[in-house]
């Protein structure tokens, strides 16, 4: 071990308390031994490690959406070999997003994994062929404009669409090209449950994110289909609750990695959460264990309900009267909901005359729910969800007595009926009132991170940060949203457009596939291979070779999250926090990566020259994606510092030291009590609507309280052989990038599950060979099965992302052929997208048979 | 530092993993991989057919036929078999009261992976020989007085290590305050890997 000089402890930062040390491990591991030196109890000796040749430079882990706070230690002299970085998770305690799992680990694998896509392909074999050849940057761009512009000079702009999983901030760029179709993945992920936010609690309560369990202080939660295995800074907050006494209960068809941490698994049948959380509102009224007063004040409960479902409002009653000013009964007089003092009166039925002198029947919202959940005592609910009465009876007791809530869920979109079963645990949360309070449900607050760096005014121009403009014609309304009004972004109707379906407006023919593996995120193999084929032009860019890339026209290489800087605000916490993610290191030789924005640009100024000149892009830029990232995208980067700073009322060159220095800061600690009993919901009726009236009003339901029905979107499994096949995550792989990790075909194995109950019945053993088909898609694929008690019987589950890889890439990388193995969920599930919501499923149902 | 014959270790470091914390995520399994044997991070081991990790993940159910997990690794036994059976002195105790093979002296022979009642080695494809915990990179870090990969990796706080002769040292406390186990108890290995049951 060589001797360094030590310089003195002048500047520390946090990279550890308790386990500072770790750094050293990493260190020591690359035969870095001196720089473990550097590192104490107290932090770590910055300026000594700079002499020494070393440096430490945070980001957020994009391994998967939830974005951790990660910290990189490079060695600043070395080559971009694999051996120059090491990383690990944020170590201060005060990040309140931090930490690695087992995705976040995989980051270094996926750097110099051998899928890792590093020169641009152009296809040569047919589409899902995986044949390419190796091009230029230049030839790419020029093909890719060439197509383009052929597409949109026959049917317009708005015959591209571009489709992303997490980069949202990187594909709006391509709002250049001004199709309005730029379209998230969400109807596979969240939109069940940001639909029912939004209609039970208002626009700026919807997002996956906006709402959730104050988990530093919790008592109890309760978690319907959430393994809460992202992101990594709750499960530390959670075990620090838990070490206080907290417990944790998960409610779901197969037993999360998470519930092992002495969790409590409460195995249901699939597709039966609202059954469940309807259950459990039952025993909380008819023991009386709900929170009255937060009921008659901050739900709309007490609000009077026509006999068609439709609320009664003053425009009833009154010729041009406010069909926002509801009506309640105050023990005297039906009033307006708005009146001072209002303590309105639970139970009330009357009759009411109409303006066009008609009487009417009304009674109460709780008076509906009373009569609604006589369907739901807990030994109904319990043959619904096979869960024993007793534990339905306990749950709902424990949350009252110990003052808890039900988590509302991220990836939601599950069976189809998914947007009631978020409704009805909200509305299991709105009999506990424990909103905003100590261990509460809370509500995130902006974190002042100035938005996008390019936005669009309402007249149609685009702005970016650092001040270019570009005058454009308002685009129009994506597609998705001409056909599902409520959807926060559904791909179907691209499929739809695509393949002329479900009355689409128009015609997509060209598809950008950004960071999205279609194939593991959309539903319905068949119609999405169906839509590859079918479309004129189709571009990825991603970091690895999904198997999407196969029927991909063009792939471009794009760089990874330890390869570029970003400002983001951070998602998951309620003390407002912004984030720094630094450029860990270079890509790995032979990588010619580039970033997605001067992508954008360049595609852009082959087509419209004028709109990415107008925007500030340079001939200097053409060749140098580096000095774009230096200097146009830095220039963004500081104005949004400087925003950030001014909304905080901070200096912006110290903002943007400690953003360097921490990777993250915080600008205030969680604030209690202001919502809803400062400021209200952003529902129609500023009340948590139990009764959501907006899908009432827009004729997509008749009553506006929760229900359970049996999954629309799939055939229910009806025989001995028949199963419904789930999935769900596992820590350890299951990500778009995770899932093609190396580590993850063992810690999360893509065989099928399957009940040991089950497999006795139909003879199959631990690790035998199974044949499962499609019982809607008719799809028939041969799997390893598990025999595990951590599946529901009658159930079959899978790790989602991990199994049925077909491209051929895998089988030509040794080590990682079994990455191809197990299936893809969505080989069976039939693409049906709720009609109203837009929102999708990942679930379906399968035939099973032994393979002898 | 080897321990001679007849003198007592200066410290008796102990691995903690608490059972009620662990979110199983793998996080630990792999930055143990990567830490100790990063040439292994594409490569399978074929013995266990899975990663080359120290830390071995093993799922199972209770007797109410709830499932469970547990993690485990080298319990640097304090009456190990591996350090008896070892014919050549290769396997030998630390006097920090961690069990270490000196490379040096091995030959591998797999005498102390087949002694072992943990069945937590593994064979290295390029030497020939057994790893186990603690790998030489963790080992050079406590040996810098700092924490192991596992250990730093853990996003859930279900992982410590530490010295159960320091009664102030974390694991100490944590042990006293409680309920914890050891694996295969009465098979007189006096194992140094507890399992600590409960958070609060």
């Amino acid at each position: 071990m060589t001797t360094i000089e030590r310089t003195g402890m002048k500047r520390r930062t946090f990279l550890g308390g308790a386990t500072a040390a770790g750094i050293g491990a990493a260190l020591v591991s690359k035969g870095w031994g001196d720089a473990a030196t550097f590192f104490g109890p107290d932090g770590a000796d910055i300026e000594g490690l700079k002499q020494a040749g070393y440096e430490v430079r945070h980001t957020l882990c994009l391994q998967c959406g939830a974005q951790c706070g990660l910290t990189g230690l490079v060695k600043t002299d070395a080559p971009a070999d694999g051996k120059n970085f090491v990383i690990f998770g944020n170590q201060n305690p005060a990040h309140p997003q931090r930490g690695m799992c087992g995705r976040g680990a995989t980051a270094p694998s996926t750097w110099n994994s051998p899928l890792r896509l590093k020169k641009p392909l152009r296809r040569v074999g047919e589409r899902g062929s995986g044949e390419f050849e190796e091009i230029s940057w230049d030839q790419a761009f020029d093909d890719i404009a060439a197509r383009m512009k052929t597409i949109i000079d026959e049917d317009g702009e708005r015959a591209l669409a571009f489709t992303r999983h997490n980069l949202s901030d990187e594909i709006s760029w391509f709002q250049m090209l001004n199709t309005p179709n730029l379209i998230s993945q969400a109807s596979s992920c969240n939109t069940a449950g940001v639909v029912a936010r939004r209609w039970m609690m208002g626009s700026g309560f919807h997002h996956h994110a906006a709402v959730d369990p104050d988990y530093d202080n919790c008592r109890f939660v309760l978690l319907p289909g959430r393994t809460l295995s992202a992101p990594a800074g709750a499960q530390w907050r959670l075990a620090r609750a838990k070490e206080k006494g907290a417990k944790v209960a998960f409610l779901n068809p197969a037993h999360p990695d998470t519930a092992y941490g002495g969790g409590e698994w409460i195995s249901c049948k699939p597709a039966t959460d609202a059954a469940f959380m309807l259950g459990l509102a039952r025993i909380l009224i008819d023991e009386n264990r709900f929170d009255e007063n937060f009921v008659r004040r901050y739900t709309n409960l007490p609000y009077l309900i026509k006999a068609d479902g439709q609320p009664l409002s003053q425009a009833d009653l009154e010729e041009g009267g406010d069909e926002d000013l509801f009506k309640v009964y105050d023990g005297a007089n039906i009033v307006d909901h708005d009146a001072d003092g209002l303590m309105p009166v639970l139970s009330y039925e009357g009759a009411v005359t109409l303006a066009d002198g008609t009487e009417v029947a009304v009674r109460t919202a709780w008076d509906l729910l009373i009569e609604h959940l006589a369907d739901y005592s807990p030994q109904q609910v319990a043959q619904i969800t096979e869960v024993p009465v007793a534990t339905i009876v306990r749950i709902a007791r424990t949350l009252h007595t110990m003052q808890g809530v039900v988590e509302d869920t991220w990836y939601n979109t599950r069976n189809g009926n998914d947007t009631d079963a978020v409704m009805a645990l909200m509305t299991v949360n709105g009999l506990l009132g424990n909103f905003d309070k100590p261990g509460g449900l809370c509500f995130r607050p902006g974190h002042g991170v100035p938005g996008g760096s390019l936005s669009r005014g309402s007249d149609g121009t685009l702005k970016t940060r650092h001040g270019f403009e570009l005058p454009l014609p308002p685009p129009g309304t994506p597609i998705d949203k001409q056909m599902y009004p409520e959807t926060n972004g559904t791909f179907h109707a691209v499929v739809d457009s695509v393949l002329g379906d479900n009355n689409a407006p128009y015609r997509i023919r060209g598809l950008f596939v950004v960071d999205a593996t279609l194939f593991h995120r959309d539903s319905n193999t068949k119609r999405i291979e169906e839509m590859l084929r079918n479309l004129d032009l189709v571009v990825t860019t991603d970091i690895i070779h999904q198997e999407v890339c196969d029927w991909s026209d063009y792939v471009l290489p794009a760089d990874m999250f330890l390869e570029r800087r970003k400002l983001r605000g951070v998602g998951w916490t309620f003390s407002p926090t912004a984030a720094m993610a630094q450029a860990v290191t270079a890509p790995p030789p032979g990588a010619d990566v580039r970033p997605m924005e001067w992508m954008a640009f360049e595609i852009v100024r082959r087509l419209y020259p004028d709109r990415a000149s107008a925007l500030g892009y340079e001939e200097r830029f053409y060749n140098d994606p580096k000095l774009f990232q230096e200097e146009y995208l830095g220039a963004i980067e500081d104005k949004r510092i400087e925003g950030l700073a001014e909304n905080w009322g901070r200096n912006p060159a110290q903002v943007k030291e400690e953003l360097l220095r921490e990777g993250f800061i915080t600008f205030r600690d969680i604030e209690y009590g202001n919502v809803p009993y400062k400021r209200s919901f952003a529902s129609p009726s500023g009340k948590l609507e139990i009764y959501a009236f907006h899908p009432v009003r827009k004729g997509y339901r008749e009553s506006g309280l929760a229900r359970h029905f049996d999954p629309p979107a799939f055939t229910l499994p009806s025989s001995n052989r028949e199963f419904y096949m789930t999935n769900g995550k596992s820590p350890s792989g299951s990500s778009a990038v995770a899932g093609l990790a190396f580590s993850t075909q063992y810690l999360a194995d893509n065989s099928v599950w399957i009940n040991p109950q089950d497999a006795a019945r139909l003879q199959i053993a631990d690790g035998a060979q199974v044949e499962l088909e499609g019982l809607d898609t008719g799809w028939v694929a041969t799997t390893r099965v598990k025999v595990t008690p951590r599946v529901h019987p009658g159930t079959l589950f899978t790790y989602s992302y991990v199994g049925g890889n077909r491209q051929p890439i895998l089988q030509q990388s040794e080590g990682f052929e079994a990455l191809g193995k197990g299936v893809n969920p969505h080989w069976f599930t039939t693409g049906w997208i709720d009609p109203h919501t837009g929102s999708a499923f990942n679930n379906a149902s399968v035939r099973i048979r032994r393979v002898v | 530092m080897r321990l001679r014959r007849g003198q007592e270790p200066t410290r008796r470091l102990a691995h903690v993993w608490n059972e009620a914390n662990c979110t199983a995520c793998g996080a630990c399994i792999i930055a143990c991989t990567a830490t100790n044997a990063p040439e292994m991070m594409h490569r399978k081991e074929k013995g266990w057919n899975s990663l080359a990790s120290n830390i071995r993940r093993i799922e199972s159910q209770n007797a109410q036929g709830r499932p469970t997990m547990m993690l485990s690794q080298c319990q640097h036994c304090e009456d190990a078999p591996c350090v008896h059976t070892c014919p050549f002195g290769a396997v030998h105790y630390t006097t920090d009261g961690l069990v270490d093979i000196d490379e040096r002296l091995c030959i591998g022979c797999s005498y102390c992976v087949a002694a072992c009642p943990y069945n937590v080695r593994w064979m290295h494809p390029e030497t020939g020989l057994p790893n186990k915990c603690m790998g030489s990179a963790c080992l050079e870090l406590v040996a810098a007085n700092q924490q192991p990969a596992c250990v730093q990796a853990c996003p859930a706080n279900a992982r410590d290590f530490g010295d159960l002769n320091d009664p102030a040292s974390s694991v100490s406390q944590t042990l006293r305050r409680l309920p914890n186990r050891v694996l295969l108890e009465t098979a007189g290995t006096k194992p140094k890997y507890f399992i600590v049951e409960s958070s609060s």
